[in-house]
C-alpha cells in the first residue's frame, strides 16, 4: 500500500481519535513523512478541537439569566391572574344561579295572570294563613267551577299562584281559580267535585237547609247565633257585663 | 326544589395557600435547575443558529417551556438532557424559518466580519475559520460537536442529551472533525 493510502487511514484514525491499526503503527515505524502527516493531522484536530471549545463556550450575555428570571416571573403573574379569573368567573356564575333561582317571576307572567283573575271576576287569593274562600251573594253553585287537582300545587311551600304562561292563563280566564293550603287541597277538591257533579246544591242566603253531600263530607251544624247590640256600660261595667255575658250564653245555647 | 350548592371560603383558601406553596417550591427547584443548565441552552441555541440575538430568544423561550412542563417531567435528573432537546427542537425550527434564515445569514456574516476583523487584529485568525467552518457543517453534526466541547460532556453524555445512541455520536462526530479538518486544511 502506498504512503497515500496510509496518510488517508491515518488522517481518518486522527479524527475518530481510535488507536492505530498494527499495520498503520508498522509503516509509521519505517515512514517518516506519514509520521510527519499523522502529526500535522493531530495538530490541526487539536486546534480545531480548541476553536470549536471556544466557540462553544463563548462567553454569554450577562444580561441572559436575569432576562430569564423576569420572563418567568411574568410568567408566574399571568397564570395567577388566569387562576384568579377563572375563580371570579365561577363565583359570577354561582350568583347568577342564586339570582335565578330566587327572582320573581317575570312581569309580563305576572300581569298575564292578573288579567285572566279580573276576566274571571271570581279571583280569590289566599294569603298562607287560612283559607279565605268565599262565595259572593250573586253567585250560585250553578256556575262552572273548574274542578283544581289537588296534585297540582303539592309540594310548595306556600299557597302562591301557580306560574302559568299568559296563554295559558288567557285560555283559562272564563274559569274561576281557587288558591288553597297544601293541607286542605283534598277537601277543596272533593267540594269542588261534588259542586260540579250537582250533587251539591249552594244558594245564597239559604242556610236553613244543610247541605246534602254525595261524597262523604261532614256536615258541620252551626246553630244560629243572634248578635244584640252592645248597651252602654257604666263605671258599675262588672256586674251589668256579667250579666249581658249570661244573657248571650244563655241565647247561644 | 332548588338546591343550593354552599362553598367553604376556609376550605377554598386553604387550597389555594397548598397551591401557592406548591408552585414556589416547583420554582425554587426551577430555578436551581436554571442556574446549572440554562446557560447550556443558550450555546446548544447559538451553536445552531450561530447568532447571539436568535440565540437568546430561542433559549429563553426553550426555558419558559421547560419551565410550564416542569410539574410533568417525572425524573428531575434528565432535566438537562430534556431542556437541550427543547432547546435544540426550537433552534431548528427557527433555522428553518425562511425569513429568519435570511436574516440570520445577513447577522451571521456582519457577525463573522466583525469577529474576523477582532481576531485578525489579535492574530487569531484561525478561530474565526474555524467558526466560519462550523456553519456550513449540518445542524446535527454541529450540535454533537459543541456539546461534545461544552462542559466536558462525554459520548455517553452527549448521547443521552440528544437521544441517540453513543456509537451514533462518535460516528457525527467523526464526520464533523474530517469535515472541518479538510476545510481548514
Amino acid at each position: 500500500m502506498s504512503c497515500e493510502n496510509y496518510k488517508k487511514a491515518l488522517i481518518d484514525a486522527a479524527a475518530s481519535g481510535d488507536a492505530l491499526s498494527l499495520a498503520l503503527r508498522a509503516h509509521m515505524a519505517a515512514c517518516s513523512s506519514c509520521i510527519a502527516a499523522f502529526e500535522r493531522e493531530r495538530s490541526l484536530l487539536a486546534a480545531i478541537d480548541g476553536g470549536v471549545r471556544a466557540a462553544a463556550n463563548a462567553p454569554i450575555p450577562a444580561s441572559f439569566l436575569p432576562a430569564v428570571h423576569v420572563r418567568i416571573s411574568q410568567e408566574d403573574a399571568s397564570a395567577a391572574k388566569r387562576q384568579a379569573s377563572a375563580h371570579w368567573a365561577y363565583y359570577a356564575a354561582a350568583a347568577v344561579a342564586v339570582i335565578i333561582a330566587v327572582w320573581p317571576p317575570p312581569r309580563w307572567d305576572r300581569d298575564a295572570l292578573r288579567s285572566a283573575q279580573t276576566e274571571a271576576g271570581a279571583s280569590v287569593a289566599s294569603t298562607g294563613r287560612k283559607q279565605d274562600l268565599s262565595v259572593q251573594p250573586g253567585l250560585t253553585a250553578e256556575r262552572s267551577v273548574a274542578p283544581v287537582d289537588p296534585r297540582a300545587d303539592r309540594g310548595r311551600n306556600s299557597p302562591t299562584m301557580t306560574r302559568t304562561s299568559a296563554s295559558s292563563a288567557r285560555m283559562k280566564s272564563d274559569r274561576m281559580r281557587v288558591l288553597v293550603p297544601p293541607d286542605q287541597e283534598l277537601l277543596m277538591a272533593r267540594y269542588l267535585h261534588a259542586l260540579h257533579e250537582g250533587s251539591l246544591r249552594l244558594a245564597a242566603g239559604d242556610s236553613s237547609k244543610p247541605p246534602t253531600l254525595g261524597s262523604p263530607i261532614d256536615v258541620i251544624e252551626v246553630s244560629r247565633v243572634e248578635l244584640l247590640p252592645l248597651p252602654d256600660l257604666g263605671p258599675d261595667s262588672t256586674s251589668e257585663g256579667k250579666q249581658l255575658g249570661d244573657t248571650v250564653n244563655g241565647v247561644l245555647k | 326544589m332548588q338546591e343550593l350548592v354552599l362553598i367553604q371560603p376556609g376550605g377554598a383558601a386553604e387550597r389555594d395557600w397548598a397551591k401557592q406553596a406548591e408552585n414556589a417550591a416547583t420554582r425554587r427547584e426551577f430555578e436551581e435547575r436554571l442556574a446549572e443548565c440554562g446557560l447550556l441552552a443558550f450555546r446548544v441555541a447559538r451553536g445552531v443558529l450561530r447568532n447571539d440575538a436568535d440565540a437568546e430568544d430561542v433559549a429563553q423561550e426553550a426555558l419558559l417551556r421547560a419551565y410550564r412542563r416542569f410539574e410533568r417531567l417525572r425524573d428531575r435528573r434528565r432535566f438537562r438532557a430534556w431542556l437541550v432537546r427543547i432547546a435544540f427542537r426550537l433552534a431548528l425550527d427557527r433555522a428553518r424559518s425562511a425569513k429568519r434564515r435570511e436574516q440570520r445569514e445577513t447577522l451571521w456574516s456582519r457577525q463573522a466580519l466583525q469577529v474576523s476583523t477582532e481576531d485578525i487584529a489579535a492574530s487569531s485568525e484561525f478561530q474565526a475559520r474555524v467558526e466560519r467552518a462550523m456553519k456550513e457543517l449540518s445542524p446535527k453534526l454541529r450540535l454533537v460537536l459543541l456539546l461534545s466541547a461544552m462542559e466536558g460532556h462525554t459520548t455517553e453524555e452527549v448521547a443521552a442529551m440528544i437521544g441517540v445512541p453513543p456509537g451514533t455520536v462518535k460516528s457525527r462526530l467523526f464526520f464533523a472533525r474530517r469535515q472541518l479538518a479538510e476545510k481548514l486544511r
